[in-house]
């Protein structure tokens, strides 16, 4: 309880300017926030329509005779939507209240549904600013506060000054980190985020490319194109008639030969395009991408319509993850991801990607060091990994041939009745799922040292996981009796994070490395956030 | 029993202790766990729940077919009928090899942590460090407290889909068992 009076004195000794003082920080009454907010309002009603669009087309079409008689109904259409979406922003805006009191925020929202939401600073995991390029203007800034907790406990505090939102960011992280440092003097000097800030990382737009060669960036482009898809299709079609492709034409004339020639320059092309819009989604994303550090934390900026930026603490950091697709693994580089709290919790609110913290194309050398400062003396980067019993292959291969035989049977009972049968379809099937599995478990594996668990997963690509003893949550040791008298165990591993498993090990091992972890974590008792 | 014994031994007294106690626990291992089983009666209660509400849906079902109200073709009351006793019949099964799961289902309380036993064909050991649960909470639905049991939910952090259940505990033991965690959670607080 004392946190909560300590908190006061910083609050007032911030350095904020006098008016905004007055208006925004006077403790225990209700605020708006800035009028921009409609535009923040507006925003999200044309994404919420724009993500509805395909229930609305069965409505166009059912109207489309009436619109082509007369056009004016269409803009009537238009201008009753475009009129909801102004009265909806407006009201939005006008329901929307904040309040600050004794180290809470409290938001009031909502026009027919009201939400009231009360978020202890100290619950709050994350704090995450926003600037849509409307609000980059101004100098404003939207807040999102991450509780990480239950779904309900969610925030939002849309249009708030640039300057201010920084300020309470910048409280809001010292207020969790207040009762690690135990020196009352270091919390009394105000805060200053730049200052003892390294920068880390930088991403050039060489890496953003192949950033963008390498993971498949293209659905933000998608999303932001999904009104125009009809036009575009429109436009690529007269492109391909006016260098004289006829594909109806070009079918029925040409020799399987050329046919062939067209399908596959086609796919060529295709998957050129996509490449391309591929990296401009990577670039859209990560622009002016920077990974700033201070002694406590990582920091993320990067956008280039809107500029993100999320700050992690080290502590609350669950798991690290480099990522390597198959084209990764051909370039030599990762994607190092660094995961709080469950991911569920995040996808949930739809702000899955921005929650993690994630550093796209960088080398191993990178992630060593990145790593280094939030898990020491780890070694994700150059471990060997111990490979899973070869078990795992006959194990999923009799789950497959299981339902398989029974295809099988009916296409035997064909062949006795004399017909034409396809073997071909099980043989195809059978050969493919057994070279997956077989590539599944080459990719698994697992190490170990006396403060991290490595495991790596993959089918073609390969994911490896630092897996910190002394954050685990809870272990599970599970073991079939074919299993038992082969020696074999499988191991769960649990963090606030999300669970792992290492399946197909020597028993042996699993149950030494079960009681370590419980040694370790109920011994050591060591905070896990 | 084992419970009972459990909290006899985290008594006031030995609480403060404790923390004495606390380094020189040394066995950690796995292999010292021994499964206290559940509640004798709670598999045969699940298990006539279960067959209750099997003959339940079944009867309902057969009188939607066979009702003078409206009209159902021959071919679809066939069909009908077949596809009710096929779903049933696999409901049933499972529902047997629960029987028998749960009479394996058990748990062990250690002095840092609590471990469940589950599972007939893939046997199960979960083990969840008392000093990572967030929180835990006694459940009793209205069969339950018929039969005097109760069910215990003990919750770790991150967890949204698999949270750590354990049935059919004796009334008794399932406070019991609450009630050394709680003990021993404030201990992590104020130590």
């Amino acid at each position: 309880m004392d946190d909560l009076t300590r908190t006061d004195i910083p609050l007032s000794q911030l350095p904020v300017s006098d008016e905004l003082n007055d208006i925004k920080r006077d403790e225990g009454t209700w605020h708006r926030v800035s009028a921009i907010a409609i535009l923040y309002f507006v925003e999200k009603f044309i994404v919420g329509l724009v993500n509805n669009i395909f229930y609305m087309i069965p409505m166009f079409i059912a109207l489309w005779d009436e619109i082509k008689a007369n056009p004016w109904i269409a803009v009537g259409i238009f201008a009753v939507i475009i009129g909801l979406i102004a009265t909806f922003a407006v009201l939005s805006y006008v329901f929307f209240r904040y309040r600050l009191a004794e180290g809470t925020v409290e938001v009031k929202s909502g026009i027919f549904f009201k939400k009231h939401v009360n978020l202890p600073f100290n619950r709050i995991q994350n704090v995450k600013l926003e600037q849509p390029f409307y609000y980059r203007m101004f100098k404003f800034a939207a807040m999102a506060f991450d509780s990480g907790g239950s779904l309900a406990q969610e925030a939002k505090l849309v249009g708030l000054p640039l300057d201010f939102a920084k300020q309470l960011q910048t409280e809001i992280n010292n207020y969790q980190f207040e009762p690690v440092t135990d020196d009352n003097q270091t919390d009394l000097a105000p805060p200053h985020v730049k200052a003892d800030e390294i920068v880390e990382n930088t991403r050039s737009i060489t890496d953003l490319i192949f950033h963008g060669i390498t993971s498949n960036r293209i659905f933000i482009i998608l999303a932001g194109l999904s009104p125009f898809v009809d036009e575009i299709i429109t436009f690529v079609t007269d492109r391909l008639s006016s260098w004289g492709m006829n594909v109806g034409q070009t079918i029925e004339s040409e020799s399987m030969i050329v046919l062939s020639i067209y399908v596959v320059s086609m796919f060529l092309f295709l998957l050129g395009v996509v490449t391309v819009l591929s990296i401009i989604g990577a670039i859209i994303m990560f622009y002016g991408f920077t990974l700033s550090r201070t002694s406590e934390k990582y920091i993320r900026r990067s956008g280039l319509i809107t500029k993100h930026e999320i700050s992690v603490p080290f502590s609350r950091i669950q798991v690290v993850i480099m990522k390597q697709d198959w084209l990764d693994i051909v370039f030599g580089r990762f994607n190092l991801k660094m995961e709080q709290l469950n991911g569920q919790i995040a996808t949930a609110h739809g702000s899955g990607g921005n929650n993690k913290l994630m550093i796209p194309s960088v080398f191993a050398y990178e992630c060593r060091d990145i790593i280094e400062h939030v898990f020491p003396k780890h070694h994700l980067h150059d471990t060997h990994f111990h490979a899973i019993s070869k078990r795992f292959i006959t194990r999923y291969l009799i789950m497959f041939w299981i339902p398989m035989s029974v295809l099988i049977g009916i296409l035997g009972y064909d062949a006795l009745q004399g017909k034409d049968i396809q073997w071909v379809y099980p043989i195809t099937i059978g050969l493919i799922w057994s070279l997956l599995t077989v590539l599944r478990w080459w990719r698994w594996g697992y190490a170990y040292n006396a403060d991290y668990l490595y495991t790596r997963k993959g089918l073609f690509g390969a994911d490896r996981y630092c897996l910190p003893i002394h954050k685990i949550q809870r272990v599970t040791f599970s073991q079939s009796w074919v299993m038992a008298k082969a020696g074999l165990a499988s191991l769960k591993i649990q963090l606030a994070s999300g669970s792992y498993s290492i399946p197909m090990i020597d028993a042996q091992i699993a149950r030494q490395l079960q009681s370590y972890i419980l040694n370790k974590v109920e011994v050591e008792a060591q905070p896990w956030m | 029993m084992s419970a009972k014994q459990s909290t006899a031994s985290i008594s006031d007294t030995n609480v403060v202790a404790f923390s004495n106690q606390y380094a020189q626990y040394q066995d950690f291992s796995v292999d010292t766990l021994t499964c206290t089983p559940v509640a004798a009666h709670y598999p045969i209660t699940r298990f006539t729940i279960s067959v209750m509400i099997i003959f339940g849906v079944t009867l309902v079902a057969l009188l939607a077919i066979y009702q003078p109200f409206w009209f159902l073709p021959e071919t679809g009351k066939y069909w009908a009928v077949r596809g009710l006793s096929v779903a049933m019949a696999i409901w049933f099964a499972w529902t047997l090899y629960f029987y028998f799961a749960d009479k394996r289902l058990g748990y062990c309380l250690r002095e840092q942590d609590i471990t469940l036993f589950k599972g007939l064909i893939f046997r199960k050991q979960i083990t969840q460090p008392i000093c990572r649960i967030q929180h835990i909470e006694l459940q009793r639905g209205p069969v339950d407290r018929k039969v005097g049991l109760a069910q215990l939910h003990i919750f770790s952090a991150g967890d949204l889909t698999q949270t750590f259940i354990i049935p059919g505990l004796p009334e008794e033991d399932a406070t019991a068992i609450r009630n050394t965690i709680l003990a021993h959670k404030e201990l992590q607080h104020h130590g």
